[in-house]
């Protein structure tokens, strides 16, 4: 992860090219997922739309846990708040000034973890906080759930996409492949954000927390400020991503705050691969991959979900991500020994 | 000049009280160990030097400051530096990756800016200060390898150079050379003294304070010792009144212990 120096110094050749590859990987992945509106009928674009916005929910999660090492279950809870936020906001009719709108569900989620932080990261973590932040969210959802004003258990449907105004031209997103651009555009710019916190000084810092914290603060690092802030960025980022599904889904109800929104990030990253930044990213599509292919299985689906999940944990413990990169690593390692032995042949 | 100094130093776990009325003064540029049998309060009192734990009663001054309830990042920033009886460094990163990180903490506390905001890899001075480091404990060809792989010695230099790294005034060691072996132990020792030797900056000495199990160490560095028995100060003195020290003699050594006896 971030033995960056180290990646630099040893096998220089072989790292790189893992890199590379990585690299080339991601870039085919964000072609294909640009170019989905061309590819799919609007119900398997619907998914993917949902699975990018999730994507980017967990990758928002696992910088908190992979990272800072706090398990929180509660953040169905936050993204419930942005969308809750975007979905109010767009039904007073600010719709085309979405992307206030946006930044004002980002600091709902921000504003709420960082209360949340603030009293139950100073004395908690492991799982205490677990229960926690799972007992909050589902507070939540009960309240959702009996505030008329807010469509009780209904939520609010009908949520129109917005067309955004810029004063000189407006930008349509009310059609399905518009909005979807828009959601790659603002996914591609928030796991923009969440690489360069989790592969700068920042993240460096949350490492040492999440390693050691005695160590950590040792060395100067005021470890509950670090957790707090990773908390709050945390919840920005749900926060953001629920802004985002709003407007998607055009209908928000309270069971976003519910166990299966908050699990979601955790069963992602546990397939994807653990302490791995891409791992929600690839454990989201896996998910959407395995859902779609079994959606005729009704009744044994989940058999089958949850099998794959135990066989894909049991074998990689570090995901599928980790997997692979245990995979490619192997592979390229036999091939440098190949060619160093055929160096030594032609000697 | 006094830089560490403990006054009425009382501490309690619940019921049982395991230090009773510390006093102690830590001059600057000395070696300063606290032994002790098992059970003497020396782990104790070293945390509540350090801000692991603090004290019930009395107050720790560092460096003019009273730094009494001061948790261990402040004391970190304001110039004190700690190392584990069991080396403890970033295990799963790389070893240069373990300075650098604490070379930017040490930096970010002291408002330098030497990168960009956006930089995400660390600034070259900080890469070069962190060669430096592991250069100046014997490390600088391990730099590449990740933690998790260094040898036990090694881990230890490691932890000293990420504690370098805060450019501390005073090094808390605790048992710096416990489990390790003679040949490590004695370069360990030759560290220490090339630490004292090369000064705090700023034109000032470093200040080692240290417990220790093994006298041959003790008597081989340290300048003057603080005896502790059940919680209590029973001697504090340089290396020959300590050694002659008759009380410290019955009372933690038993009368037939040779160990206080000069190391062949």
């Amino acid at each position: 992860m971030s033995t960056a120096l180290a990646e630099r110094h040893t096998g220089r050749e072989q790292a790189l090219s893992r890199v590379q590859i990585n690299r080339a990987l991601i870039a085919l992945a964000a072609l294909i997922v640009l170019l989905m509106p061309f590819l799919v009928n609007s119900g398997l674009l619907y998914l993917v739309g949902v699975t990018l916005v999730l994507a980017v929910y967990s990758v928002g999660w696992n910088v908190l846990f992979s990272w800072a090492g706090l398990a929180s279950f509660g953040s169905g809870g936050l993204f419930c708040i942005g969308a809750y936020v975007a979905a109010l906001a767009i039904r007073a009719g600010w719709g085309e000034h979405f992307l206030p709108v946006i930044a004002l569900a980002t600091l709902a989620g921000a504003l709420v973890a960082l209360l949340v932080g603030l009293v139950a990261l100073r004395r908690m973590s492991g799982i205490f906080l677990a229960i926690l932040t799972l007992s909050l969210a589902e507070l939540l959802r009960h309240v959702l759930m009996r505030v008329r004003w807010l469509g009780s258990e209904d939520g609010i449907p009908n949520i129109t996409r917005p067309v955004l105004s810029f004063g000189f031209f407006d930008i349509d997103l009310s059609s399905g492949s518009a909005y979807y651009w828009f959601l790659c555009v603002a996914s591609a710019i928030l796991l923009g954000i969440c690489w360069w916190l989790a592969h700068g000084p920042f993240g460096r810092r949350l490492l040492a927390v999440r390693h050691d914290i005695e160590r950590a603060s040792f060395i100067g690092i005021d470890v509950h400020r670090s957790r707090l802030v990773a908390f709050v960025v945390s919840g920005a980022i749900a926060g953001c991503a629920g802004a985002l599904y709003a407007p998607w889904a055009q209908i928000v109800t309270p069971d976003l705050a519910g166990m299966v929104k908050s699990t979601q990030p955790i069963l992602f990253t546990l397939l994807g691969g653990l302490h791995s930044f891409w791992g929600p990213v690839v454990g989201a599509f896996a998910f959407m991959a395995i859902d779609y292919f079994t959606r005729t299985l009704i009744g044994i689906q989940e058999v089958i979900t949850g099998g794959i999940l135990l066989v894909v944990i049991l074998v990689f413990r570090s995901g599928i991500a980790g997997g692979w990169n245990a995979l490619l690593d192997g592979a390229l390692a036999r091939r440098g020994l190949d060619r160093a032995l055929a160096r030594q042949e032609a000697r | 000049m006094t830089i560490l100094s403990l006054r009425g130093i009382e501490k309690s776990y619940g019921p049982i009280q395991v230090l009773h009325g510390i006093e102690a003064d830590v001059e600057e540029g000395e070696i300063f160990a606290i032994i002790g049998p098992n059970g003497a309060g020396k782990t104790t009192l070293f945390k509540v030097m350090t801000g692991e734990s603090y004290a019930n009663a009395g107050t720790v001054t560092f460096d003019g400051r009273d730094v009494t309830n001061e948790p261990p990042h402040l004391r970190t920033r304001a110039g004190m530096g700690r190392t584990f009886q069991v080396a403890r460094v970033f295990n799963p990163i790389g070893t240069a990756d373990n300075v650098i990180t604490a070379i930017e903490s040490r930096k970010r506390a002291q408002g330098v800016r030497d990168a960009p905001w956006w930089a995400i890899r660390p600034s070259v001075t900080t890469s070069e200060e962190a060669m430096q480091l592991l250069d100046g404990v014997g490390l600088a060809d391990k730099a590449a390898m990740v933690a998790s792989e260094l040898s036990h010695g090694d881990r230890k230099r490691l932890e000293i150079a990420m504690t370098l790294a805060g450019r501390p005034r005073i090094l808390m060691m605790d048992e710096p050379t416990a489990g390790m072996s003679s040949a490590d132990r004695e370069q360990i020792g030759a560290l220490i003294r090339r630490v004292m030797a090369a000064g705090a900056g700023d034109g000032r000495r470093m200040t080692v304070v240290m417990t220790e199990h093994d006298m041959s160490v003790i008597f081989g560095l340290a300048s003057r010792i603080l005896v502790m028995n059940q919680g209590r100060r029973i001697a504090l003195g340089a290396v020959e009144e300590i050694r002659n020290d008759p009380q410290v003699r019955d009372v933690y050594l038993g009368k037939e212990d040779q160990r206080l006896e000069e190391p062949a």
